[in-house]
């Protein structure tokens, strides 16, 4: 049978050209189809925060410190400026006592994966971010955190993978999934069929009908988050910030009272991009493939904004958009092998840790596929919890 | 937030716009007209000099005059003015952002006319960003709107009808122009214009273009070259003036951010300046209810931008039930004849065959994209 690559990824994303670089690295031929362009979906349409405070203890923390480790020569790796503002740090500015209680909890269990990560008060706080409201009562600070182009960055794997010999084949949909019995075959598009020894699913958001066509059910769905962006203006700040609202939404969504709070999911996620615009987000929003801003998200978002960072209010927003994180029902990404059908393996999932956590993940799905044992187990990510 | 329900908003309240709120608001229609200036009137208060054409068109009456008899059109057909408010956004599901005197609002209209004019173009050259550089039509509204002198030597860039007026509106509020710089080969605006340049003495240097403007902190001084017909520099022509302003009339487009949000089509007319939103003869976008008039839909001037908008306030007040057909249709009957009007002679005929073919291209676009309302009906009704 002629083979038109070793494997195929489907997705043209962070995760895709991600795992289509690193799999090339390790010298497999990899053929890239994606249905509209490279960085057209999420990776296009987010911040660019690459934390470690912001992420799950345990299993996914872990993972960002393997992932976040890589960033630090990523640039010059790649051969391409992917504009890493490394240790900018990272804080979370509490409004009450109750806020601070939730997060000591939870920054207590983070730190068990070896990240520094603590508890500072306000005064603490506005040393390192002066622009701070004073009346805040406090914030977790991680001094490591760092800070990405998600753009530059998809585009530096993409082009890094093309010069390995990674094929891209852009505004190519995949229409089903070849298969023999249990064993992948290949692909059909709407340019025809591709065949190949492996098949990756890096669809993001729109992951649950690759694996449909194939017969798979994951639970993965599109969860909407709103952004804004700011006129560029001078040095403002150096963290990426996150109200605490957004580890409490993330990790203790029991805690909200509000239901509309928990609705639009509205929490602060702020960072100055290098160009002097601010990003400034978000929401989480469980209605489907609607990209569309809403006034109410825009109002909500920019007022939190300046709740922590009173001096905005003289700023100019100048654009809106939104973009669908693909969420999970346990809050972890789907990574690795399918058991039940041979060759098919998932790269999906990773809601808002997408941009943070795909170096790791095309590095260890690549080892997977390449070696059958990839070097730091994927077992918790693994897609047959959910089959 | 708080919601704004109203049948008929329009943004912005200049001939256009004010045309359209009183058309609407007079056939009954409940009508909310939003601007971000802390006046109303858009461009005609800037206008001190006497309008051309037609007695229907208040030729020879002053352009603030127009624009104070129009306001007082507005204020009594009932419609409401907003003004010092900006319009933000514009949704899928045609609700408006608007923050008006630092409140967020919603406002939800059954019917849109965007009427959001025009802006200069800007010209790059060397020390172009350089304080004293400035668009004709801001230092228009400095000296007749702010009663400030921009600066005491002025070379202007531009010769059509903005570029002429201003000079001489510019020499009447106490400044010295120096000269007129046009990069084609003969004057741009009406010969009536620039005869009154021309005797005031000002010279017109047709065939020729900023080579580059100097100045340490502002302007200084600016240095001109002619070129040939294939607009090539010719070495040696140099001329340099000591001025202290550099205005720029080198033409406007249309402010079409808000048209292209609500997902209208659009046309390529460079004639109009640019991009300019397909329309029918009611003035509707290919998105329904969405309506736009004046400069916005391709630049031309006050009096067509103000049957324009007459049109849109007519054909909205007609689709929301104000207007008996037959009383609309007369209505849309004299202004189409006026529009005509002013839509022909030397000046006039080319806008007149860009505007057709606008037309002509929307025709177009609906039959090979609008379904019957039979079909739409019977979508919702599966959906």
């Amino acid at each position: 049978m002629n083979r038109d690559a070793d494997v195929i990824v489907i997705g043209g994303g962070i995760i895709g050209c991600s795992a289509a670089y690193y799999l090339s690295k390790l010298g497999k031929r990899v053929l890239v189809l994606e249905r509209e362009d490279i960085t057209r979906g999420s990776a296009g349409a987010t911040d660019g925060v690459v934390g470690y405070h912001t992420k799950k203890p345990g299993h996914q923390m872990d993972l960002a410190v393997q992932s976040i480790a890589m960033f630090e020569n990523l640039s010059e790796e790649l051969g391409m400026d992917i504009e890493y503002g490394l240790r900018c740090g990272g804080m979370q500015p509490v409004e009450d006592k109750m806020q601070w209680d939730i997060l000591s909890e939870i920054v207590e269990e983070q730190r068990k994966s070896g990240v520094d990560i603590h508890m500072i008060s306000i005064e603490e706080a506005r040393q390192i971010e002066p622009q701070l409201a004073p009346d805040l009562y406090g914030a977790l600070y991680s001094p490591t955190g760092g800070k990405v182009n998600p753009i530059r960055m998809t585009i530096a794997y993409f082009r890094a993978a093309k010069r390995l010999g990674a094929e891209f084949l852009t505004e190519t949909e995949v229409t089903g999934i070849l298969k023999e019995g249990s064993c992948v075959l290949g692909v059909q598009t709407d340019k025809g069929e591709y065949r190949a020894d492996a098949v990756v699913n890096a669809c993001g958001s729109w992951a649950a009908f690759t694996a449909r066509m194939a017969g798979i059910e994951m639970p993965i769905k599109p969860r909407k988050g709103q952004l804004i962006v700011t006129e560029p203006i001078g040095p403002f700040m150096d963290c990426t910030l996150q109200c605490a609202r957004y580890n409490v939404i993330k990790f203790r969504p029991e805690t909200i009272k509000d239901p509309a709070v928990l609705k639009m999911g509205a929490s602060l996620s702020i960072e100055q991009t290098e160009s002097g615009g601010l990003i400034i987000g978000s929401t989480r929003e469980l209605v489907g493939y609607d990209r569309e801003n809403t006034l109410e998200a825009i109002e909500t978002i920019l007022k939190r904004a300046v709740r922590f960072f009173p001096a905005l209010k003289d700023v100019c927003f100048i654009r809106a958009f939104a973009g669908l994180r693909p969420y999970t029902p346990d809050g972890l990404p789907i990574i690795g092998r399918v058991d039940a059908l041979e060759g098919f393996y998932m790269a999906a999932g990773h809601e808002g840790d997408g941009i943070a956590l795909a170096p790791v993940t095309g590095k260890l799905l690549a080892e997977q596929i390449v070696y059958g044992k990839e070097s730091y187990s994927l077992e918790p990510f693994s897609p047959n919890r959910f089959l | 937030m708080r919601e704004i329900i109203t049948d008929v908003a329009i943004v912005g309240a200049g001939s256009a716009g004010l045309s359209a709120a009183y058309q609407a608001a007079s056939a009954g229609a409940d009508v909310l007209v939003i601007d971000e200036n802390a006046r109303p009137g858009g461009q005609l208060f800037k206008q001190i000099h006497k309008f051309f054409g037609s007695k229907e068109h208040q030729a020879g009456t002053r352009g603030f005059v127009i624009g104070e008899q129009l306001l007082d059109k507005v204020e009594k057909s009932g419609a409401k003015v907003l003004l010092d408010s900006l319009v933000y956004g514009l949704l899928p599901d045609k609700s408006m952002g608007v923050i008006s005197k630092g409140q967020n609002y919603s406002v939800k209209a059954k019917k849109i006319i965007i009427a959001s004019g025009a802006k200069e173009n800007y010209m790059a050259f060397p020390g172009s960003t350089l304080p004293g550089v400035m668009g004709a039509g801001a230092a228009q509204t400095m000296i007749n709107v702010n009663r400030v002198l921009p600066g005491e030597r002025i070379l202007m860039v531009g010769s059509g009808n903005v570029g002429l007026i201003v000079s001489y509106q510019l020499m009447q509020a106490g400044a010295e122009v120096v000269g007129i710089v046009e990069g084609a080969p003969k004057i741009g605006g009406y010969g009536v214009h620039a005869g009154k340049i021309r005797r005031a003495g000002v010279p017109i240097y047709v065939g020729h273009t900023v080579e580059r403007v100097f100045g340490k902190e502002e302007v200084e001084g600016a240095q001109i070259v002619a070129v040939d017909d294939k607009w090539n520099k010719i070495p040696g022509t140099e001329k340099t003036f000591d001025v202290d302003t550099v205005c720029l009339a080198v033409g406007l487009n249309p402010m079409t951010e808000l048209v292209w949000m609500a997902g209208c089509q659009f046309d390529f007319i460079p004639s109009f300046g640019g991009h300019v939103p397909l329309h029918d003869e009611n003035m509707e976008t290919t998105v329904e209810g969405v309506y736009v008039a004046g400069d916005v839909t391709g630049v031309e001037e006050a009096s067509s931008a103000m049957e324009e908008g007459n049109m849109a306030g007519v054909a909205a007040a007609e689709a929301l039930g104000y207007l008996e057909h037959e009383e609309a249709e007369r209505r849309k009957q004299e202004i189409r004849g006026r529009l005509n009007t002013l839509r022909s002679g030397m000046f006039g005929a080319g806008r007149r065959s860009a505007k057709e073919k606008q037309l002509e291209d929307m025709k177009s676009y609906l039959a090979a994209h609008k379904r019957t309302a039979a079909e739409q009906k019977e979508e919702v009704f599966f959906a």
